[in-house]
């Protein structure tokens, strides 16, 4: 490829595999797709701010034949365009988006603009500031006819030829280390405005110069799988605004075409590489960003009208062709964008995909009026539903530079409703092969087949598809599903005779469908593109009575019963253990009357006793040691009262210790006298 | 053990997420235009770059330089720079998020990066998906491969609050979930009808994929919660797509546009965590009447527990509304599954008595919705049996057993005087 000359820049080469759509069937800019391109820059124009923007935004609806005002106004542009502060590029866009607008001004404001940009001509040297000077005094040339008038073409001539190479790229700046087709583009531009502005400057060697340049530009063409050829984007056109190949390839055939339309025919380029052009830029389709958008179609623009050579596309439509709707093939042939191109075209020869003979061949179509729509009819007569190569020959009529592919192959999609009678289903037995059930299901009726079989036994389905020509047809897409409540098992209708049919021996399957007995539902579906009517048919059930697995199998219905994890669970409380069952107070209560008695028995046993205190100590210290003595045990007494009433244990036996220890001293003091005072006693007695 | 609930995204998470975009046609950032800006619209910084950019890194100096990532790039077989396929993964790994689109094209690098990720996409590298009952109308493709698909997974957090009505125009090859794999979701899936195979060559043998096995869209919430996309349509994604207009087979209802912006935009909005991202904060419980919490709770006490859940809006936390949040008290098995009840401010909060049960419980919240992070909070709090004291001092039936033991004392205090005095 030639850009491998610059190896070094190779790193911010961005050409690569293009997505390419609709690469089978070039055709010319439908409704449609200029459908989707007005509403993608009615979004993209939202949020454009800067005059280039808004010039692409404009420029792409111009191209798509549409007038758009909400970008900007002339009176804005006017604005730019007379005010001194101005930038170049931004009186280029500006006068650009006046020129797309068809805007018109008044000479006298444009005055002072024209004269300042043909004073600072001879001081730009940049390849753009002079494309931006150049293009904006070009165009303003159209609103002041007499002011522009050039000091000296030839030496712009000769600083724009300075900066281009041998090999027809261009640099953009003397300084720049690579070159690119990019900026050749641009200077073929410029220097088609040049000529615009100063035609008597170029003699006869400069146009020959340019013829050259030309030529050897599209020698820069490289080229993708599928034909289509484009420019592809040098390292150096990333410094001066990108846009990859879509961009370079648009430029340069913008500069190729505004030369070639104020040259008188001496600038040429090959008519297959426009068309391959012109594939690639159809191809890439109108569906990205508003400067790809506008790259393609600013280069379709070109492409659709210019002096140079206008490529002439054939579309067929619809490339869907179907048989019950006895539809015509139209095939038109236009511009890029959809202008009529008169045109007759032959079919050379119709080869139904995947077969060598034609099934038609040498058949001049039927045109129209304007000759440029060709109608082929005849189809429907002989073909039958499939898919069709159609191979065309063009031949131009229109007086002009037109261009189209000789022999155009378009493939065609030719559907119909195909029939299926009936289904025929079987139980046959394994061994002999004789059916034990047959039922033939009928599409129309659906009534539903309940089959059972064995281990022991097969299944059969079989049924004719045949084409609306009443050929038999094999569909893509002939299966049969057995499914059993989370299982599903796929098998294949294979052809054989004519029929598709499906013989399932269900010992060799047992493996295959887990052991599961029960009941499977059967569905049949059946489909093709070519296929008007395809269809999902539930046949019914079929209960399989199959043999127990082998120890060890785990059941799979066992393992796909995993309950989901999301949502909620239910809801569990806790449930208490029973309080014991109590006595109730009727039965208590009188308890605790009972078990008072023995007390109430012992206070009258002492009363009936005559119980006395006469030998409580009498006087002095016994008598206080006594009554510590039992104010103590009475303590300790009422402390197990406590300990019952709110105390723990702790702090019980804490206090416990306290009183006992205080009790031991009156206790001891107290039991020792008494045993003291009462001893003689019993020595006495 | 207190899962990583809320600590992998911080409150204060970037605002202005970066995004690396890797293509590997530059075209792919035009021809996905619309997709992009409203990315670029809702405040993530795009970074373009070619599959096969040699400058490419994801980390610099072991910290990774972008949020999230997307793979425009099916057919990349390498990387450039220092990115590979393990490299991804480990770029998953760290709880980011990734987008990975697929076409026909699809390189075997794309297909294990798929595949370690729960999608198995299908081994014929010529298979797309067809389905010849629920295509797309379409002058461009008459293979039946436009798929309009309609089956979506049921759940606002993942596809938003508002219906997708339009059907979804998808072109390109299937993939498969493992059933058993609970981190992937199919979005969107194929009809039952559908089956994947070369349109070019008649089949034979049964397809690998067929039917609702086909998963188109599918999306992974992995356990660190990063999340991923997984798409086997590139072109899902593409302006052309967001704004065709649909027919579907046998529907006699057109759309002017397809399904896919809403679709692309809204799983999107999932898959960078600007819904269904949820953290719970202030997780605490306390005995009821009181503030602070105990280090132990005694059987049949009564206990207040409550937390408070945020969901991510891609801006700030926003109070979580759910009616579904439960907590458990567990031991070995839950003793107590309770609803929370919450105050529609995102605090939950419940009340319930502690079981007659002690030993070493969980509070444990396990909080698992389709397309929102789960949280699984754990909190260890041991319960004890009654004190000594704590059990009931005045049973009415034990009157008579009290009485007969004071009668006793009192008799016992009598009994002493009268032996010691009497005379």
């Amino acid at each position: 490829m030639a850009f491998i000359r610059n190896g070094g820049l190779l790193v911010l080469l961005v050409a690569m595999v293009f997505c390419i759509s609709a690469a089978a069937n070039p055709h010319a800019l439908s409704k449609d797709e200029k459908n989707l391109a007005t509403q993608l820059l009615i979004k993209a124009g939202g949020s454009v701010s800067g005059l280039e923007d808004k010039y692409q935004l404009l420029r792409s609806f111009q191209v798509l034949g549409i007038r758009h005002e909400e970008a900007t106004t002339c009176d804005v542009v006017g604005k730019v365009l007379t005010s001194s502060s101005s930038a170049e590029k931004d009186l280029f866009f500006a006068s650009k988006c006046g020129e797309a607008l068809r805007c018109s001004f008044p000479e006298p404001d444009l005055k002072v603009t024209v004269s300042n940009l043909l004073s600072s001509l001879e001081n730009k040297e940049g390849l753009l500031d002079v494309h931006y000077s150049i293009g904006t005094l070009a165009v303003l040339k159209n609103w002041v006819k007499d002011q522009v008038v050039l000091e000296d073409p030839i030496a712009i001539f000769q600083k724009i030829k300075a900066l281009g190479e041998e090999d027809g790229t261009w640099k953009y700046d003397a300084n720049d280390d690579g070159t690119s087709a990019k900026a050749a583009g641009v200077a073929l531009e410029t220097l088609a405005d040049l000529l615009k502005l100063a035609s008597s400057a170029f003699d006869d060697a400069k146009i020959r110069y340019l013829e050259g340049v030309t030529s050897k530009l599209f020698e820069f063409l490289e080229k993708y799988e599928d034909g289509t050829q484009f420019i592809g984007e040098r390292g150096v056109d990333g410094f001066y605004g990108g846009g990859g190949p879509l961009a370079a390839t648009s430029q340069v055939m913008k500069g190729v075409t505004a030369l070639a339309s104020h040259t008188s025919g001496q600038i040429e380029v090959s008519a297959e590489k426009v068309l391959s052009i012109s594939n690639f830029f159809l191809t890439a389709g109108i569906q990205g960003s508003l400067s790809d958008m506008f790259h393609v179609l600013d280069a379709l623009g070109a492409l659709d009208e210019n002096c140079l050579l206008v490529p002439v596309v054939l579309s067929v439509h619809p490339t869907v062709l179907s048989l019950s709707t006895m539809e015509a093939l139209k095939i038109s042939t236009t511009t890029v964008l959809g202008s009529p191109v008169e045109a007759s075209v032959t079919l050379r020869k119709a080869v139904r995909v995947n077969e060598k003979d034609p099934f038609l061949s040498n058949q001049l179509l039927d045109s129209d009026e304007d000759k440029a729509t060709h109608t082929l009819n005849i189809v429907h007569n002989k073909v039958d539903i499939g898919t069709y190569d159609l191979t065309f020959k063009v031949k131009l009529l229109k007086e002009g530079k037109y261009a189209a592919e000789t022999y155009p192959t378009r493939r065609v999609l030719v559907t119909g409703v195909v029939s299926i009678a009936e289904v025929e289903v079987g139980v046959l037995d394994s061994d002999t092969g004789s059916a034990d059930f047959t039922k033939r299901w009928n599409p129309s009726t659906k009534e539903v087949v309940a089959l059972f079989a064995t281990h022991l036994q097969k299944l059969r389905f079989a049924l004719d598809v045949l084409s609306p020509s009443k050929e038999p047809f094999k569909p893509h897409q002939a299966f049969l599903r057995l499914k059993h409540e989370t299982m599903e098992h796929l098998f294949l209708l294979k052809s054989s005779e004519q029929k598709l049919e499906l013989n399932l021996d269900l010992l060799g399957l047992v493996e295959k469908l887990n052991y599961l007995s029960g009941i499977y539902t059967i569905e049949i579906i059946i489909g093709d593109a070519a296929m008007e009517n395809p269809v999902m048919w539930n046949l019914g059930t079929v209960e399989l009575d199959l043999p127990e697995p082998p120890e060890g199998t785990v059941k799979p219905s066992a393992l796909a019963l995993a309950t989901s994890k999301y949502g909620p669970k239910p809801e569990i409380t806790h449930i208490f253990r029973p309080a014991d069952k109590r006595a109730p107070p009727t039965l208590s209560n009188p308890f605790l009357i009972f078990s008072l008695v023995p007390l109430l028995g012992f206070l009258v046993g002492l009363k009936l006793l005559n119980t006395n205190m006469k030998n409580f100590p009498s006087s002095g210290l016994p008598t206080v040691a006594a009554l510590f003595f039992h104010l103590g045990i009475a303590s300790i007494l009422g402390l197990y009262v406590l300990f019952w009433l709110k105390f723990n244990l702790f702090q019980t036996l804490k206090a416990l210790a306290v009183l006992a220890t205080m009790l031991m001293v009156p206790g001891y003091y107290t039991l020792s006298h008494l045993a003291d005072s009462s001893s003689p006693k019993i020595k006495s007695a | 053990m207190t899962a990583p609930f809320s600590l992998c995204l911080s409150p204060d998470r970037s605002l202005h997420p970066r995004l690396l975009v890797l293509v590997d046609d530059v075209a792919v950032k035009s021809s996905h235009s619309l997709f992009f800006n409203s990315l670029a619209d809702r405040g993530y910084k795009l970074d373009f770059k070619l599959a096969s950019d040699p400058s490419l890194a994801l980390k610099s100096y072991g910290e990774y330089l972008f949020d999230g990532l997307i793979l425009f790039a099916p057919s990349t077989e390498q990387f450039g720079g220092s990115v590979d396929a393990a490299g991804i993964l480990e770029f998953v790994d760290s709880g980011r998020d990734l987008i990975l689109a697929a076409d026909s094209e699809m390189s075997d690098t794309m297909r294990i990066i798929g595949s370690e990720c729960g999608a198995d996409f299908d081994e014929d590298f010529n298979a797309v998906v067809i389905d010849h009952l629920n295509f797309a109308i379409s002058e461009d493709s008459n293979e039946h491969s436009l798929i309009a698909a309609d089956s979506f997974v049921k759940s606002n957090a993942i596809l938003g609050e508002k219906d997708i009505e339009a059907p979804v125009l998808f072109e390109g090859i299937a993939h498969s979930v493992a059933p058993a794999n609970d981190l992937v979701i199919k979005v969107l899936s194929a009809s039952s009808s559908a089956y994947s195979a070369n349109p070019d060559v008649s089949l034979g043998d049964p397809p690998a994929l067929s039917g609702s096995k086909i998963s188109l869209v599918s999306v992974v919430q992995a356990r660190n919660n990063a999340r991923i996309l997984i798409s086997g349509s590139l072109s899902l994604f593409s302006n052309k797509f967001f704004m065709s207009p649909v027919t579907k087979f046998g529907s006699s209802k057109s759309y002017d546009s397809s399904g896919n912006q809403q679709f692309a935009e809204e799983i999107s909005k999932w898959i960078f965590h600007e819904r269904g991202h949820l953290k719970a904060v202030h997780v605490g419980h306390h005995k009821a009447g009181e503030l602070q919490e105990p280090q132990m709770y005694r059987i049949t006490d009564h206990l207040e527990y409550s937390l408070e859940i945020y969901e991510w809006t891609g801006k700030d936390w926003q109070p979580y509304v759910a009616d579904d949040v439960q907590v458990q008290f567990y031991m070995m098995s839950p003793y107590i599954l309770k609803t929370l009840e919450h105050n529609g401010q995102g605090l939950y909060h419940t009340s319930f008595q502690v079981p007659d049960v002690y030993g070493v419980f969980q509070f444990k919240l396990e909080y698992n919705r389709l397309g929102y992070t789960s949280l699984s909070l754990s909190k260890q709090i041991p319960v004890r049996p009654f004190r000594h004291d704590e059990y009931e001092r005045f049973i009415r039936a034990a009157y008579p057993y009290y009485s007969s033991c004071f009668s006793m004392m009192f008799g016992f205090f009598i009994f002493g005087v009268v032996f010691l005095y009497h005379k």
